[in-house]
């Protein structure tokens, strides 16, 4: 390359780049002056049971015909369920309901002052089956198949683990730790030597989401500041802000913890590691993970800060079935299942997986 | 000589931007050493032990006011709301008998129901 082409190269550079300030510039304009939410949780879907803050919700089929066995998502109890239904045209939801599976959404709503009672046992031992019960009441089909993600998948091992002979016919776990030895600064700052739960739990109840989003920003603190500069530097690439919103959108919208869960779950898996260890018990019932035949998958994110590898890698290891499954994809705890490349990373491998499983 | 020509010219906006995912990658590198210490954790737990308690001593403080001026605190008003989801939990426990006596659901009845029930008979494409 001579020098004066490579003078018009570096001049095509900076006219490109001055191209992107102007839409820069336009785009956030744009989007302080409408004050638009994202949209967000928007495929159809009906609530065909509730009970306190708990939905269950089936998304409207896409197809005209469906697989037999109908997908349950069983998710998270502090983050907000849209986070597999994020927006149109980048959600999980609508990915499966398009490769025609019929999908329902267990959703546990805000808990409320009251909900602060609320126990492990609550979630695994009542409302799990009452929604496996309309679900089979719905569809008239005995099984289904659970999806957990994050701490919904650490709720269908323990569901599984207790009764292996529910009629489920696939668990699928997506970012689920097993491991809490796995959990870095989180494990760390638990400590029980520092970290006296029962006065948390004792003194605000549910845990306030603040609390549980600060200890999240704090395992990256530059994420948000280094967040906002890629969002400038993006801010021409309609995609890209489209992305940044929802998933920005989602991340801010935290949710309280349980008070009883939190300090159930802190206690047993976070100090005492029982579900690694297999002493875990739920109303004096030994969870048993090994005993679990249904078929089995596991899909982990490579650079999952929140619920890392070492923590998730272990999970089917503690699982009984010969039909089991370790996916480990690029991206971290959010991406993988949300990102813009989890359409081509985790959907199709989901969907493929639970394809050949559901008829 | 053509693919010379071709050759992207040197961007430095890209030089920038590798900089910052690395120093990105750094600091956060940098906090996680400083922040995995048995001294932050400690700190951080005293200051939460603190700020519990005066949480606590405040909660009391008002729940003493509003007893004084004869008006319903946090605990009266979360009385209120349990009563409220205790009627509400009947109601839904109603709705959903009346349901299922009707057979209604999502692909019956009225509202969002009356849509055909897909087949369940799909299978899945051949080869995977």
């Amino acid at each position: 390359m001579n020098v004066s082409s490579q003078v018009r190269g570096v001049g095509r550079v900076f006219e490109e780049e001055l191209e992107h300030t102007l839409q820069r510039v336009r785009r956030g304009a744009d989007i302080l002056l409408s004050g638009d939410e994202p949209v967000v949780g928007a495929t159809p879907k009906d609530v065909i049971h509730s009970r306190g803050t708990l939905r269950l919700y089936r998304f409207r089929p896409a197809t005209d015909e469906v697989y037999r066995v109908p997908v349950i998502f069983v998710m998270s109890l502090i983050s907000r369920t849209y986070i597999v239904d994020l927006t149109p045209g980048q959600s999980l939801v609508e990915f499966l309901l398009n490769q025609g599976f019929d999908v329902y959404q267990i959703d546990w709503g805000e808990p409320r002052p009251g909900d602060e009672r609320l126990r492990l046992e609550d979630y695994v031992l009542d409302f799990i089956p009452d929604c496996l019960e309309k679900v089979r009441q719905e569809t008239g089909e005995q099984d289904a198949s659970l999806v957990g993600y994050c701490m919904g998948g650490q709720f269908s091992v323990m569901y599984a683990g207790l009764f292996p002979e529910a009629p489920i016919a696939n668990i699928v776990c997506i970012a689920t730790p097993a491991n809490m030895a796995g959990m870095g600064l989180f494990r760390q700052w638990m400590d029980p030597r520092w970290f006296d739960v029962d006065r948390v739990v004792d003194a605000f109840g549910n845990v306030p989401p603040d609390f549980i989003f600060r200890s999240f920003e704090m395992l990256r603190p530059l994420d948000r500041w280094v967040g906002y500069v890629r969002l400038w530097d993006n801010l021409w690439d309609e995609a890209y802000v489209q992305n940044y919103r929802v998933l920005n959108k989602w991340v801010h919208e935290q949710i309280p913890f349980p008070g009883e869960t939190f300090r159930q779950m802190t206690r047993d898996l976070m100090w005492a590691n029982k579900l690694m260890t297999g002493e875990l018990e739920l109303a004096s019932r030994r969870v048993e993970p090994q005993k679990i035949r249904a078929p089995f998958l596991h899909v982990m994110a490579e650079h999952d800060h929140i619920a890392p590898i070492d923590a998730t890698r272990p999970l089917s290891s503690l699982i009984g079935s010969d039909d089991k499954n370790d996916i480990v994809l690029k991206g971290g705890h959010v991406s993988l299942i949300a990102g813009p490349r989890a359409v081509l990373r985790l959907w199709p491998a989901l969907s493929q997986w639970l394809a050949v499983r559901s008829v | 000589m053509a693919e010379q020509e071709t050759q992207s010219p040197p961007n430095p906006f890209d030089a920038w931007r590798d900089w910052l995912g690395q120093s990105e990658r750094q600091f956060n590198e940098f906090f996680k050493d400083l922040m995995g210490t048995e001294n932050f954790s400690r700190t951080v737990g005293f200051m939460l032990e603190s700020y519990v308690t005066m949480q606590k001593v405040m909660a009391e403080q008002a729940e003493r006011y509003f007893s004084t001026f004869n008006l319903p605190s946090r605990r009266d008003v979360l009385a209120l709301g349990e009563r409220l989801a205790a009627v509400e939990t009947q109601l839904e426990a109603i709705k959903s008998l009346v349901e299922s006596q009707r057979g209604a659901g999502a692909f019956s009845g009225n509202g969002a129901g009356g849509r055909a029930r897909p087949r369940r008979t799909r299978k899945p494409p051949a080869a995977v």
